[in-house]
């Protein structure tokens, strides 16, 4: 049995004594509501076997919103020596730069109202979601290797959006050191179809109106306005990242031996960061978060196409691009030393406080933008970036709600025609690609993301800045 | 044979237990084709766009075969839009197998695609087999 020494209202211990093994304690944010739900699952157990791995540095880091996922629990942050720690391809995930962006609307609740289904129709229309759904485009081999290696900066290139985009997404939209060939066949047979489609599960765009402001002055900077709309944007790399950590997972275990490296869970499988496996794998890591920047960027385009047809303004400004799985190479002081890490956040959001040189010019008085998705019916949030993060999480927060519930108990509760019905007489449309995969998304699926954000507000690993409401939802 | 469907916080799972190794991982197959395609055609479906196409999959062990054998499977829908309903496994070793897939072409018309199915992952993998009985239990990513 596992002790939890609570350390604070928002802080739980798992102390290195718990496990043979672990290298590093645990620490979970968490209220005692949350830390029950995440008690519920393995997330605790992940948690202690990701403090296993060689070259972790400080803790092994779980948000409120933490729930088991495989090797790492989603909602997990690690930091490893850059020179003595390794890299999993697990502890990125799946889905290689998941993320979300947020894109402001020059109109208010009222004037959005009167055209707010033909817009979802068209939205619905312009944007290929759902599973089994190809992308518009077909790209040859050589313009997806230049996807690849340039991310959103291809796609403004081509067209899709302007130049000013790019300063408002996390390594302006274009990680540094992607390289096509470190991606194989397979993973470019699943991609190239596939950029510029929403996909299905979790994957989303909203249409909200802002509700609530915390913080007028950091609020105004990032463009936000109450009564205002917002459109948010929930996707990822689709299946090239998917193919890309299936196929380094692979790569990971059977290098494993050579190193000497022996994980408790096959899917921490991992290597040092300076092998060569290591390497080739954080290039193609590389190209599919710009695969990703890519895709949302294009969202984006055909999103602000859609609001200019039927509402006859298609301004939408960018506010900020987040990736929730990604592993970045940055650098901290820990125990008063500056240290070059590996930071792994899976299911995490990168929250910079002022001043950080990786921020835009536009944001470096008041920080990053941090954009936290709610489920379905319920709230978004934004927040901003604490100096207090970069001290104890990497600079790192939450990134959603985190599921309470499995699909299959989420399905049995309610039908999709009493879903759609419930979210109507709340006052929001959702249109979705599949019923069943609506009903697996249903709010009640997900713990509440007041709750989570609360815990990071009230920690200091992030600050509420608005609070956004959904009133058109276009699911996968 | 008997499959059954797994929970996980935000994912899906299927047990299957059978006579033997092989059974099991072909019956793998078409438990992951129902998760991402609703009312999987049957197993003798032939349609005019029917194909078949012999596969080769390696592994360090049986539950490295067993990813990798999914993961090709998973490939061919998401790539190519093939619905494996039916595989044939015709060669079988502890870490190699050699398999005959029957695949529809996914035609929306037809087919109802349900679930992205992400990848296959390690998560409590199981694949071990007795001397009459066979157990594997893989979970996927949603």
């Amino acid at each position: 049995m596992v002790s939890l020494l609570k350390k604070d209202e928002y802080r739980y211990l798992i102390l290195r004594a718990n496990r043979q093994g672990m290298r590093v304690d645990g620490l979970v944010y968490a209220n005692d509501k949350l830390i029950r739900q995440i008690e519920k699952d393995l997330t605790i157990e992940q948690v202690i076997n990701v403090a296993t791995l060689p070259g972790i540095v400080k803790y092994s880091l779980a948000m409120p919103d933490a729930h088991q996922g495989y090797g790492f629990a989603i909602g997990g942050v690690a930091a490893m020596d850059a020179e003595k720690g390794v890299v999993s391809a697990g502890g990125v995930g799946f889905d290689i730069n998941c993320g979300v962006r947020l894109l402001c609307a020059p109109f208010t609740a009222e004037q959005i109202h009167p055209k707010l289904e033909p817009l979802l129709n068209q939205l619905f229309q312009d944007i290929p979601s759902g599973t089994g759904r190809r992308g518009l485009l077909n790209l040859a081999k050589n313009q997806l290797d230049r996807v690849l290696e340039r991310g959103a900066k291809w796609a403004v290139e081509a067209g899709y959006g302007t130049g000013a985009d790019l300063s408002h997404i996390e390594e302006s939209g274009c990680i540094l050191g992607a390289d096509p060939i470190r991606v194989s066949d397979h993973a470019k047979e699943r991609g190239k179809g596939q950029l510029g489609t929403l996909g299905s599960g979790n994957h989303f765009l909203e249409v909200q109106v802002i509700d609530e402001i915390y913080d007028r002055a950091v609020a105004t900077v990032f463009g936000l306005f109450k009564g205002n709309i917002t459109v948010l944007i929930h996707t990822g790399s689709r299946g090239l990242g998917h193919q890309v950590c299936t196929d380094y997972l692979d790569v990971m275990m059977r290098a494993m031996p050579q190193y000497g490296i022996k994980v408790v869970d096959r899917q921490l499988a991992c290597v040092p960061i300076n092998s060569p496996e290591g390497k080739n794998y954080l290039s193609a890591m590389a190209a599919a978060a710009n695969f990703a920047f890519a895709n949302r960027q294009m969202i984006t385009h055909w999103t602000r196409q859609a609001f200019e047809r039927i509402l006859g303004n298609g301004d939408l400004p960018l506010v900020y691009d987040v990736a929730h799985n990604i592993a970045k190479r940055e650098e901290y002081v820990v125990n008063g030393q500056k240290r070059n890490l590996l930071v792994h956040r899976k299911g995490a959001t990168r929250a910079f406080p002022p001043g950080h040189p990786a921020l835009s010019p536009d944001y470096q008085q008041v920080g990053q933008p941090v954009l936290i998705p709610g489920s379905m019916g319920t709230y978004s949030y934004v927040l901003v970036g604490t100096e207090l993060a970069m001290e104890e999480t990497f600079g790192s927060t939450c990134h959603g709600a985190g599921r309470a519930k499995s699909r299959t108990a989420a399905k049995k509760e309610i039908t999709a025609d009493q879903l759609l019905k419930d979210l109507r007489q709340k006052g929001i449309l959702v249109k979705g690609a599949s019923k069943s995969g609506l009903t697996e998304e249903e709010p009640a699926a997900y713990k509440d993301v007041t709750e989570v954000v609360d815990v990071v507000h009230n920690a200091g690993i992030a600050r509420k800045v608005a609070r956004l409401v959904p009133i058109a939802v276009m699911k996968g | 044979m008997e499959l059954r469907l797994l929970e996980h916080p935000a994912d899906v799972g299927i047990e299957i237990n059978a006579s033997s190794l092989k059974e099991a991982f072909e019956a793998a197959a078409r438990g992951m084709m129902s998760i991402i395609v609703e009312d999987l055609p049957p197993e003798g479906t032939k349609t005019p766009t029917h194909l078949i196409r012999s596969i080769e999959v390696d592994g360090i062990d049986g539950e490295n075969l067993l990813v990798n054998w999914l993961s090709e499977i998973l490939y061919l829908y998401d790539a190519e839009k093939l619905i494996t309903v039916r595989a044939d496994i015709t060669g079988f070793t502890a870490t190699s197998l050699r398999a005959m897939l029957h695949l529809e072409q996914l035609d929306p018309a037809v087919h109802h695609p349900r679930l992205d199915v992400k990848a296959v992952t390690y998560h409590q993998i199981v694949a071990e087999a007795g001397e009459t009985s066979a157990r594997v239990r893989v979970f996927f990513d949603i």
